[in-house]
């Protein structure tokens, strides 16, 4: 793991116990007593906040752990507590706070990374449960060095606290306009985490968030920035975004516009608005980056104070309101800066002519949303597969073969809004691919490091592409997928392909059509046909046999899905040259007559007569394909290939 | 691959909080050298394990064993000690390592404090299997899935807990 990348996976592990953090604050704020008053409510938002490190422990213990178990997590939390009372024991004025959770967290996945996979065959003790003890023994090395160096280590964060402390409202601003410049990059946790869980210390909390919600007067300094920018700022820019539109992509801009706009004034989670210009114009991310900077300052000023569970957006707002100090102030500021912004946004967009959403040259595919690249006759079939697949996995799907498919990826990882890859190469990433699979954007941040915007709903995408991506992982979720109708036929055996029609073979890649070609179908073979009789490759359901007749679909007892299409862009001809002898739902044989065609029609009326047997369910790894040398094929008597379950 | 059963997989769960009675055993050991590090660890730790046993259970009953139920038992239970703690005695800020003594002195309060653990890891457990592929709407989107389970249970285990203390604890004293 390189360092850029480690450093990324810590700040998406910290999105798990982050995001427990707004029920904290609302539990904390309802039953407090200038709310609902009841003690009970209040407490039990409250103990979210005081074990906080714990929960750091786990959420860096699971993020790191290559698997993401429980075991990791529940390792995590041994550690944590070995260390924080083990230095407490050797010296009881050390108090390692939110850094102890930090230190188990990052340092329990050394061990369990080593032993979590071996002997899984023992449900009782396996590699897991000896990588939990072996990582209470080595906590111990923990303890004894911490013991002895953190009394050193808390001199050095304290004089760091006073120097932020006397920076004042510069500090704030500095830190406003630090945390949106690293954005795109990810590591902005890192930095939140110590300004807003370590720092400053109130009736021994620490942290700008926790001691807020102790009830600190001083505390908010590094919030109570965001909100004018969250709440009325980046509105400003998305509806300069809409009404810089084309006319006739207003409405669909809007649409879009006003569902991020939305997120981000109630919730505070503005990466689906930024990263909609942050790469098509970089000098306004920057003056965005500024404005966020310039509203700390101005806010901090003012002496006004609010904090946030979670981001700053009206929900915070109005929960922690009446905790805050002038919180109404920020109204009017917000409302200054919303036309500040929509005024920036809208001359610059005009002005340098930026292609945000909406306006992009009509080839474009940036705003394509799941768009299908395919020709026309695949639509049909397109639609079926969505139909019967969510989504996320068919953006998954394509993802995966835009990135080079497992010879290529390596890790798969998510935080708020983006997918977080490591992969072998980044240059070979197909990124347009991915953009047209309706990503909203693609950072290659090194060799190494690839990141997919998606946005708030990344998580499904991911858990898709996992599935994919993992045949093991792929079999334990097996009851997720068990909702799709073709996924639970599957029964573990093999099954024989043959050709469907006289001819000689050749390889996909080089059927001149990328929809083949490139494998966006999935894993097939190519036959030259001689004569026009067609033949089912395999017993099953057919499955599909439009009114086209240009193409047929099997579903095997294994559950593959085996298309026949005849022709390229045979679509085009409606039928014409093409007589069905069998129907849709019909039980077929391997062998029997689908389709009778006029090849002559087919060559002078369309792209070629080569035929495509493709497995359009390959994608989802679940089969392993032994293919036959390529040659003269026989229909319904050679062998094309076999296919066995994994 | 079909899910492992309930029952196995909750047996797999309870090997957890027998390995930290290992880890507490060992520390227990290591105290005996007198050396504070050790001594630190091995006074507090008891108090230690209803947390692991409320996390391996949730771990346990999860269907896929995945981190986010661990989370979410541990959230559970630190949520409904300190509801519990604050209805049986209001001056009392609740603290993992000084349980409140609900009457019987310290023995009947681990025993006590292990049976909650079993209810609130059990309850993380469940709603992680109902709740951990929730979809909700775009602009909460990011609280969706796995990370809305400590977040539900969170909000189960404050009522369990006043429940626990109000109505369970009054009957049977």
């Amino acid at each position: 793991m390189n360092g850029l990348g480690g450093l990324q996976r810590l700040g998406k592990s910290l999105m798990l116990p982050i995001a427990v953090l707004p029920a904290a604050g609302l539990l904390n704020r309802l039953g407090a007593s200038d709310v609902l008053n009841i003690p009970f409510i209040n407490a039990g938002g409250n103990s979210i906040f005081s074990y906080l490190p714990l929960l750091f422990a786990m959420g860096i213990a699971i993020g790191l752990s290559r698997d993401g178990k429980g075991a990791a997590a529940l390792s995590g939390a041994i550690v944590y507590f070995i260390l924080n009372f083990g230095v407490v024991g050797v010296d009881k004025n050390i108090n390692m706070g939110v850094f102890a959770g930090f230190i188990a967290g990052l340092f329990t996945p050394i061990i369990y990374n080593r032993f979590y996979d071996k002997m899984t065959d023992r449900p009782y003790f396996n590699g897991k449960h000896l990588a939990i003890l072996l990582n209470a023994v080595a906590a111990i090395v923990l303890v004894l060095i911490f013991g002895v160096v953190w009394p050193y280590v808390q001199d050095v964060l304290n004089s760091i606290n006073s120097w932020i402390v006397s920076a004042g409202a510069v500090g704030a601003a500095v830190f406003g306009f630090a945390n949106r410049m690293l954005i795109p990059t990810g590591l902005h946790h890192v930095l939140n985490t110590y300004l807003w869980f370590g720092f400053g210390k109130y009736h021994g909390v620490t942290g700008d968030i926790n001691r807020f919600f102790a009830g600190d007067p001083t505390a908010g300094t590094y919030q109570v920035g965001f909100f004018p920018i969250m709440m009325f700022g980046l509105p400003g820019a998305a509806l300069a975004m809409v009404l810089t539109a084309k006319k006739e992509k207003r409405k669909e801009t809007f649409g879009m516009m006003l569902s991020v706009a939305l997120t981000a004034f109630l919730t505070g989670i503005t990466e689906p608005i930024e990263f909609s210009f942050m790469f098509l114009a970089y000098p306004l991310y920057v003056v965005h980056a500024l404005l966020a900077g310039i509203s700390g300052l101005i806010t901090n000023l003012l002496g006004i104070k609010l904090g946030f569970s979670f981001s700053a957006g009206a929900i915070d707002f109005a929960l922690n309101f009446t905790h805050g100090t002038r919180a109404w102030e920020l109204i009017p500021i917000g409302i200054v800066f919303f036309f500040v912004y929509f005024g920036i946004f809208y001359w610059a967009i005009k002005k340098f002519d930026i292609k945000t959403p909406g306006r992009e040259d009509d080839d474009a595919i940036a705003f394509a949303g799941a768009g299908i690249i395919s020709d026309q006759g695949f639509d049909e079939e397109a639609q079926t597969q969505s139909q019967s697949k969510d989504k996320y996995q068919v953006m998954a799907d394509r993802f995966f073969r835009a990135i080079g498919g497992n010879d290529n990826l390596e890790v798969i990882d998510y935080c708020t809004t983006r997918l977080r890859l490591t992969v072998k190469d980044t240059e070979s990433v197909n990124e347009k691919a991915i953009k047209a699979a309706g990503a909203r954007g693609v950072v290659k941040l090194n060799q190494k490091n690839l990141q997919i915007i998606i946005g708030t709903d990344v998580e499904f995408v991911a858990d898709a592409l996992k599935f994919i991506a993992d045949p093991v992982h792929a079999a334990a979720a097996a009851p997720t997928a068990a909702n799709a109708p073709d996924s639970g036929a599957a029964l573990p055996g093999t099954e024989k392909i043959y050709a469907p029609a006289d001819g000689k073979t050749l390889p996909l890649k080089e059927v001149p059509d990328p929809v083949f070609s490139q494998g966006m179908m999935g894993k097939g073979i190519a036959i030259r046909p001689e004569n026009g009789v067609f033949v089912a490759p395999v017993g099953g359901e057919l499955i599909q046999l439009g009114k086209t007749k240009h193409a047929f679909g099997i579903r095997t007892p294994l559950g593959e899905e085996i298309l026949v299409h005849i022709g390229l862009d045979t679509v085009n001809l409606k039928g014409e040259g093409f007589a069905a002898f069998a129907k849709e739902g019909d039980q077929v044989a391997a062998g029997q007559k689908i389709i009778e065609a006029d090849l002559k029609t087919i060559r002078e009326k369309a792209k070629s007569d080569l035929t495509m047997v493709v497995v359009t369910n390959s994608m989802a790894n679940k089969f392993t394909f032994d293919w036959a040398e390529p040659g003269h094929v026989k229909a319904g008597e050679t062998l094309l290939f076999e296919s066995r379950t994994k | 691959m079909k899910q492992v059963k309930l029952y196995k997989r909750l047996f797999a769960g309870l090997i957890y909080p027998v390995l930290a009675l290992i880890v507490y055993a060992f520390f227990w050991l290591l105290s005996l050298t007198g050396f504070g590090g050790f001594s630190g660890v091995a006074h507090t730790f008891g108090y230690f394990l209803p947390l692991i046993l409320s996390v391996g259970l949730a771990i346990g009953i999860s269907r896929d064993q995945s981190g986010a139920s661990a989370l979410a038992g541990c959230v559970g239970y630190l949520v409904f000690s300190a509801s519990l703690t604050s209805i049986v005695n209001a001056k009392l800020v609740f603290d993992l390592t000084m349980p409140v003594t609900v009457g019987g002195g310290l023995t009947v309060t681990i025993i006590f404090f292990l049976i909650c653990a079993c209810l609130t890891g059990t309850v993380a457990g469940w709603l992680y299997n109902k709740f951990y592929n929730i979809h909700l709407p775009d602009w909460l989107a990011f609280f969706g899935g796995r990370r809305f389970v400590p977040i539900i249970t969170s909000v189960y285990a404050l009522f369990l807990g006043a429940f626990v203390a109000q109505i369970v604890l009054a009957h049977i004293k």
